[in-house]
């Protein structure tokens, strides 16, 4: 029976090992930025949620208290917005007739250049 | 002679070792694929809820705006309602707003005060159209607004005056 010899065999080994390990670590790497990138994605998204929310609910308010029949109204965002957040204007917006409702269109602007929109619909008081 | 019984063991257990390390890889690439698809899934996850939530509030200011509908053209009647049998035609309202189509049930709820006033109340619901009345469960808002006359004997409505408001899902 004829014998090979086993020298090299671990060094072939270990270059095998570490060019799968390499791979492996690549991707977990290349994994990593995606979780990083896509949880900062969702935490802007949640913080547009809660600017829209915030935007609608002052918006409805402000028809509420400022429109009268031919007026018109602003409203102003409550607070302060987050940095590198930015919302539509709405500035001496004609009120709503008083038979129907008006849809307005609001819109955020998330730090990468990405908006969340949302129409509500407001009506004379 | 106990050098060469020294010797054939370290060859066995050299050949032996074969492969180690390559079984060590696979075992170290297993760990981190399943470290690395848990990461991925809960960041799937993650995004997915989003949507929903994304999802559930556009179907909240839908249902709100088709509220504040509905009571625009009730106080447009006269009473709300000829002789408060109905709120508007068919007692139902329609609107879409943010992809969403709504349907607002309304009814007359007329109450006699004490004072022998009777108070024109109306309850609406709204729910997702899917062609028959909001029933409990997929009713999303519920209000019930009152609408002042100018005096106990017009039928105009001068004031609108919601009583409650309540968003259920």
């Amino acid at each position: 029976m004829r014998k090979y010899s086993e020298a090299g065999t671990s060094l072939v080994e270990i270059v095998i090992a570490i060019v799968i390990l390499g791979a492996v670590v690549a991707a977990l790497m290349a994994a990593l930025v995606t979780a990083t990138t896509s949880s900062k994605a969702h935490r802007d998204f949640a913080t547009a949620d809660t600017i829209l929310r915030s935007y609608a609910e002052a918006t409805k308010s402000s028809v509420r208290a400022q429109c009268t029949p031919g007026a018109t109204y602003s409203v102003a965002y409550p607070g302060a917005l987050p940095t590198g957040f930015a919302i539509s204007a709405i500035s001496n917006k004609s009120c709503p007739g008083l038979s129907d409702v008006q849809v307005v269109h609001l819109t955020v602007t998330v730090p990468n250049g990405t908006t969340k929109a949302i129409d509500i619909g407001v009506r004379q008081p | 002679m106990k050098r060469i019984v020294l010797m054939h063991r370290w060859r066995r257990a050299s050949r032996d070792e074969a492969g180690a390390a390559l079984i060590l890889v696979i075992v170290v690439m297993i760990v981190i694929g399943l470290m690395s698809a848990g990461l991925m899934a809960g960041v799937t996850s993650g995004l997915q809820d989003r949507a929903v939530l994304d999802g559930v509030r556009n179907r909240e200011y839908a249902a709100d705006g088709a509220i504040e509908l509905a009571v625009t053209k009730v106080r447009q009647l006269a009473a709300p309602g000829a002789a408060l049998a109905t709120c508007g035609p068919s007692n139902r309202y329609q609107q879409s707003l943010d992809g969403v189509a709504i349907r607002v049930d309304c009814s007359n709820v007329p109450v006699l005060t004490r004072t022998g006033l009777l108070e024109r109340d109306v309850s609406f619901s709204a729910c997702v159209d899917v062609g028959v009345a909001c029933t409990d469960v997929a009713t999303v808002i519920r209000a019930q607004v009152n609408f002042e006359t100018a005096s106990s004997t017009s039928a105009t409505i001068v004031h609108t005056y919601v009583q409650s408001w309540s968003v259920n899902q």
